[in-house]
């Protein structure tokens, strides 16, 4: 099973949301407002989810 | 649900997986169960790689070895050569793919967590000697 070696055929795909807890925004705002702190995220999910996500929870503006 | 409904536990994403698929009617504690004995490799998930696979016998044709391989688009997505379209397979070239790319992007700006499926399905004597021989490559 290793890559390249096996052409394996594309079944499909589905999306599920994993929300983001009622806090988070808040604590981000905290941090960066009372503590200094530039707040930043790992993640290993699609870039795009990870902006998306980022966004909502105010570690990121829409225009980073 | 009532009392006898198998409550899947573990990883959220999995979990949610398996919920979505209950609220579709699917009996997936039977299909779970179909797979007792049938292992014959498992790869676990590797944040890395960002897929797991598992090989098993399939249940319904006796000798054949089906690979099933789970993860995020763009890691199951470069290393698929074909697609399931309609009731018949269909090449999955440079186009396909951009077009599929694009909707996961769409899905993806919705704050989703997208998971791909890819298959792929041998012959037992050829999973034996592809990988279960010395000479042959350990699954990864």
């Amino acid at each position: 099973m290793s890559n390249g070696e096996i052409p394996l055929k594309f079944l499909g795909a589905f999306g599920l949301r994993d929300p983001i807890r009622p806090n988070v925004k808040s604590c981000v705002s905290y941090a960066r407002d009372m503590g200094n702190l530039t707040v930043r995220m790992v993640s290993g999910d699609h870039i795009e989810t990870a902006k998306s996500v980022a966004i909502k929870a105010g570690i990121l503006r829409h225009d980073e | 649900m009532d009392a006898t409904t198998y409550v899947p536990v573990g990883n959220p994403t999995e979990v949610g997986f398996l919920k979505f698929l209950q609220d579709a009617d699917i009996p997936i504690h039977l299909l779970i169960q179909r797979k007792n004995g049938r292992i014959r490799a498992t790869v676990p998930f590797s944040s890395e790689k960002k897929r797991s696979a598992i090989a098993l016998e399939d249940p319904d044709r006796p000798g054949i070895v089906v690979i099933h391989v789970k993860g995020g688009p763009e890691a199951i997505l470069e290393m698929c050569q074909s697609m399931v379209a309609g009731e018949r397979d269909a090449e999955l070239g440079p186009d396909e793919k951009d077009e599929i790319n694009e909707k996961i992007r769409q899905m993806a700006s919705q704050m989703l967590r997208i998971i791909a499926f890819a298959t792929f399905e041998m012959e037992s004597d050829e999973w034996i000697n592809r990988f279960e021989t010395k000479a042959g490559s350990s699954p990864s």
